[in-house]
């Protein structure tokens, strides 16, 4: 073999270790910084990379702490990062779930909305454990912006947790159509009957459907309880 | 002895070089995935464009309703005849959903009345005062049977036993077939549409009876694009949404109808849009003609000023 060919090979030979070395050991981009870039392809390559870690107590500490950031638009990427973290399975673990609740109950608007759509996306129709269901009552009762109620109310509706009929109806009377439609959603989902609630409708018709649904709603318990236990046994068997 | 030079390559060589080509390839495949990513982006536009000039052609003020110039359940084959009588346009090359029968019936109900007054809607799903049963035939075939919760006094005497209106759904193709099956109880029930037209007025009693059936169109089958329900509160030059990469036939948003109103949740194990087709973006047709890739984020109606920027009439 004449020596340009041996230069030849070992120069090949030498592009291909290095891209190997280079393919296997590059180091990735921190999730941080995929986070902050303004290039949403990276953005999605961060809250991956971030929902990877979430499986270690070290990797839901940073999670936690991206969802704290100050920047509100990293912190619900952070949020997003811990829904993806559910998996296939969609379940979110107790401590992931104490760190959407901080969220729920962090100042900013949009933190909060996001963190109960997170809670929403990672919980189940008719859980059987109440903890989640309970947070984001806890919030729609506590919080006065529009949005969070709604966005709770939505997340109510999924969850069709009786426990937040009582409220649910209150809101019916809010002042915000975004909260009255939710809330009128949100029951109509618990009770499996549309009593023919619209938020827009003229006051004294939205009054007259609201007194039907204050004098009947308790007596249809048995009902709820019926189908809660239909729902949750079919699930144990799909599993 | 004679040497002779060796013309050509040896088998080394030839590995080396082949080792070479294929870490090149590998490396440059990315990019030929993002060209025809971008190609399936532009055929897909192309598409929206096609059938948003279809409903021009139909007609400046389309309504989409049950009662409307476009159906709720079968708007895509009324504009067949406007697309070269193809439907191959709605579909995206990027992909396409698939419509579930028991989402289309569950806008369907029965309406409940003591007298002439009117109690409830009981939606064709299951849920606490409908039980679905006797599921056969791969769940093309099953029994839908409802409990009429007597709470006109606030009382709880129900019976629970799912047998006060049974009816049975035979789905084939994209047609369900709802046939009355039995009646008890002293209520009266008719079948509404998800606008509340009745379709079969007092079951059992003084209109149809056992055997009566009403067969709902359009309630499977693929599809990629929803079209919005407001289009015809639109001026022709407004630049709002009128078709989009979705996953239900029909947009219903801006707070007019709440009861329907269907904005997918953003979240996908990767925390991404579901309906986000192309590289994270939706392709959206606005009414004013114009096409484009756009975040869902950045139209997003649960965003009260993107509502009112692209959605609010």
């Amino acid at each position: 073999m004449s020596s340009h060919r041996l230069v030849l090979i070992l120069a090949a030979l030498g592009v291909l270790v290095a891209g190997f070395v280079g393919w296997r050991y590059w180091p990735p981009e921190d999730p941080d910084d995929l986070l902050t870039s303004k290039d949403p392809g990276k953005q999605r390559q961060g809250v991956v990379a971030l929902s990877e870690q979430a499986d270690t107590v070290s990797g839901l500490e940073r999670i936690a702490q991206t969802v704290r950031n100050e920047n509100p638009r990293v912190a619900c990427l952070g949020l997003r990062a811990l829904a993806a973290s559910a998996g296939p399975n969609k379940q979110l673990s107790p401590e992931a779930v104490e760190i959407a609740e901080s969220a729920v109950r962090d100042p900013r608007k949009v933190v909060k909305v996001t963190a109960i759509q997170t809670l929403e996306a990672t919980t189940p129709q008719l859980p059987e454990d109440p903890t989640v269901p309970n947070i984001v009552l806890k919030a729609f009762v506590a919080s006065k912006s529009p949005e969070t109620r709604a966005a709770a109310a939505n997340a109510l509706a999924k969850f069709q947790h009786w426990d937040a009929m009582e409220p649910l109806l209150d809101a019916l009377e809010d002042e915000s159509p975004a909260v009255r439609g939710s809330a009128g959603m949100a029951i109509r989902k618990i009770l499996g009957l549309d009593y023919g609630f619209r938020a827009n409708d003229p006051l004294g018709k939205r009054q007259a459907v609201i007194a039907r649904l204050r004098r009947d709603w308790k007596a249809q318990r048995p009902y709820h309880q019926l189908y809660a236990k239909r729902v949750q046994d079919k699930r144990k068997e799909q599993q | 002895m004679t040497f002779h030079r060796q013309n050509g390559f040896t088998l080394v060589e030839m590995m080396v070089v082949v080792a070479v080509i294929i870490l090149l390839v590998s490396i440059l495949l990315p990019s030929f995935n993002a060209v025809y990513a971008i190609a399936r982006q532009a055929q897909c536009a192309k598409n929206l464009n096609q059938i948003r000039v279809a409903i021009a052609s139909m007609g400046a003020r389309n309504e989409i309703s049950h009662t409307g110039e476009l159906a709720v359940s079968g708007w895509r084959s009324q504009l067949e005849t406007y697309l070269s009588n193809s439907l191959e346009v709605m579909i995206c090359p990027e992909g396409f959903s698939t419509r579930l029968a028991d989402d289309v019936l569950a806008n369907y109900a029965l309406r409940t009345c003591s007298g002439n007054t009117f109690l409830y809607n009981m939606p064709l799903a299951e849920g606490p005062a409908c039980l679905k049963r006797s599921v056969s035939n791969h769940g093309q075939f099953f029994e839908l049977a409802f409990e009429d919760i007597r709470t006109s006094t606030g009382d709880a005497s129900g019976d629970k036993d799912f047998n006060d209106v049974v009816l049975t759904v035979q789905i084939t193709a994209d047609t369900a077939k709802i046939t009355l099956k039995s009646f008890g109880g002293g209520y009266h029930w008719s079948l509404v549409d998800p606008d509340d037209n009745i379709l079969m007025n007092d079951v059992g009693k003084s209109g149809p009876g056992a055997g009566e059936f009403y067969l709902v169109t359009g309630v499977s089958g693929k599809f990629s694009y929803g079209i919005n329900s407001l289009l015809s509160d639109f001026g022709p030059t407004d630049r709002k949404i009128l078709l989009m990469d979705y996953p239900n036939d029909i947009l219903r948003i801006a707070g007019t109808d709440e009861i329907h109103d269907n904005w997918v949740s953003w979240l996908e194990p990767d925390g991404q849009y579901e309906f986000a087709r192309h590289r994270g973006r939706v392709n959206v047709a606005m009414v004013d003609g114009s096409v484009a890739p756009m975040y869902p984020r950045d139209i997003d109606p649960t965003d009260l000023e993107l509502r009112e920027k692209y959605w609010k009439p």
